[in-house]
């Protein structure tokens, strides 16, 4: 057995192959032996990729292409050989929003489109009377997050860089701000949005497959000059990932891997939270309102891991979000990034 | 516009440890820093940095809050200045430094880096000062609570057989040796023993 792998990983439902992959034996059956480390911030896992603390990292696909190319941060340059999953994302408004809700007659809760009206009303509303602005929250400038709220803004007749103001905010510290009045609302990833309605303070408005259905979410990064890039064990890393994520995907698995994730050193939170994003039946609010999509959160299917499909999709979201103008030039550095030669060369 | 002086510079330190942050707050003073600005809350950064308009922030790594500041630094309406990672792949080795010591460095406003750089350098050194001291506290607590295991086991043993103080300390003594055990886990399982019967 070779060299023991770091990987970095923050607390997410999406973590799940990583974390399989070394409870539930999958790495050490390609010959690796692996040490998860919990991280509280892309921004850590990106810069000890950078000075190899870690051999590889989970990490938003969006941000494995900003950090590459330098953009809203020192060139990092990454590689990206496998999509870990797709979806996962929802939307949260702040319970004290409902009131205005009802008083303009909207049920948010009824779909994800009726609560992007509502709430455009209710900013227009601000707007006439020169009341503060809405503030949303999203875990990342350069994540699928950050697209899928600026979609639910748009679809609503809003202009996400006019109308609101958006923020980045730690998951952890999303409820805390919203009780405080300093956020209306957010996007995160799973288990998030259901921590805070389980806590009764949020309720859930949008999953995000229902906004933009099958968006690439995170990848597994590697430092471009890393070991891993260079031999045989990144194939071997990338198969076990890809076994484990049909262990995830499998809902036999789902009831001990939740547990699994459920651990103090892993997620560190309930593990019916985590089994019920597994499953894709999301509590809406504390009265019992619920939506179910099989694709909440997609962890295998044909060609997902194959990172080349999302090359284009990130540069498109980075483009019409402002982020960058070089179209051209962003696919070519997103070529390399998420080349498909190390899953190629997985049998990926 | 004129560069500033190291006393005019403002330096903002994001540390949730008050005790490290006063050390590197004390080192950044000696080498002539002397507008400190601390924050060790959890608010949001974005609203109280906009406040602050520091020239130079350093943010412990345990800080989940990085992502939001290097957000604001993109896309900040009213921070409207050229904003440098003083990690970047032109500093290697002290980008490796600065992470293994567990902070960061962000320039605001566009000074040369070689400025700055002895801020960086001073706070590296004072967050191993502090992560060795974190170490030593941590080995003396662990010592205390041993020695008072090994104090109750002892006692236990001199009143259930009715030996000496030596004797009950050679007893445990032994038994370490034979099962290649410390002696504070022999006290434990002394303990723990009693506590069953």
């Amino acid at each position: 057995m070779s060299a023991v792998l770091n990987i970095g990983f923050l607390p997410l439902t999406d973590a799940a192959a990583l974390i399989a992959a070394v409870d539930f034996g999958f790495a050490q059956a390609q010959g690796l032996a692996i040490n998860l480390h919990r991280d509280v911030s892309w921004a850590n896992l990106r810069d000890r990729l950078m000075v190899g603390h870690y051999d590889a990292a989970h990490m938003l696909a969006p941000l494995a292409l900003a950090a590459s190319m330098g953009v809203g941060q020192a060139r990092c340059p990454l590689r990206a050989p496998f999509l870990l999953n797709l979806n996962g994302n929802g939307i949260t408004l702040s319970k004290r929003l409902l009131e205005d809700f009802a008083a303009i007659g909207c049920d948010p809760l009824a779909d994800w489109m009726s609560a992007a009206k509502g709430l455009a009303a209710m900013v227009r509303a601000r707007q006439a009377t020169g009341a503060a602005r809405i503030t949303l929250a999203t875990v990342h400038l350069f994540s699928a997050h950050t697209y899928l709220l600026r979609h639910f803004l748009s679809a609503g007749g809003l202009d996400p860089d006019r109308d609101v103001e958006l923020v980045v905010a730690p998951p952890p510290f999303m409820v805390d701000f919203m009780d405080r009045g300093l956020i209306d609302g957010f996007c995160v990833g799973s288990p998030w949005n259901s921590l805070a309605v389980d806590r009764g303070r949020g309720v859930l408005v949008a999953l995000g497959c229902e906004v933009l259905p099958d968006a690439p979410e995170k990848v597994l990064a590697l430092p471009a000059q890393g070991r891993l890039t260079r031999d045989g064990e990144g194939a071997a890393l990338l198969r076990a990932l890809s076994q484990a994520s049909a262990f995830a995907a499998d809902p036999v698995n789902r009831s001990a891997l939740s547990k699994a994730m459920a651990r103090p050193d892993r997620l560190d939170c309930p593990a019916e939270v985590i089994a019920r994003t597994f499953s894709g039946r999301l509590a809406l609010d504390l009265d019992g309102r619920c939506r179910e999509r099989a694709d909440f959160i997609r962890f295998a299917g044909p060609g997902l891991h194959r990172p080349d499909a999302c090359a284009s999709w990130i540069v498109a979201q980075m483009v019409e979000a402002g982020q960058i103008t070089d179209r051209a030039a962003a696919l070519e550095v997103a070529a390399r990034v998420f080349a498909p030669d190390l899953a190629a060369a997985a049998g990926l | 516009m004129a560069i500033p002086m190291e006393s005019s510079l403002k330096v903002l330190l994001v540390d949730e440890s008050p005790i490290r942050a006063a050390i590197i707050e004390d080192g950044l003073r000696e080498g002539g820093f002397s507008h400190v600005v601390r924050l060790s809350t959890t608010d949001m950064l974005v609203r109280r940095i906009n406040e602050i308009d520091p020239d130079v922030v350093l943010i412990d790594l345990a800080n989940p809050q990085r992502d939001s500041l290097e957000q604001m630094f993109q896309v900040s309406r009213l921070v409207r200045r050229p904003i440098t990672m003083f990690v970047d792949e032109s500093d290697a080795d002290q980008t490796r430094a600065a992470v293994e010591a567990g902070v960061s460095a962000y320039i605001v406003n566009g000074l040369r880096k070689d400025r700055v750089k002895n801020i960086v350098d001073m706070c590296v050194t004072r967050f191993h000062v502090f992560a060795r001291l974190a170490e030593e506290l941590a080995e003396t607590r662990t010592a205390l609570a041993d020695r008072k295991t090994i104090d109750r086991a002892k006692a236990m043993l001199m009143k259930t057989r009715s030996i000496s103080e030596e004797e009950a300390y050679a007893m445990m003594r032994r038994a370490a040796m034979n099962q290649k055990a410390r002696l504070s886990d022999i006290a434990r399982a002394i303990i723990t023993a009693a506590e069953i019967c």
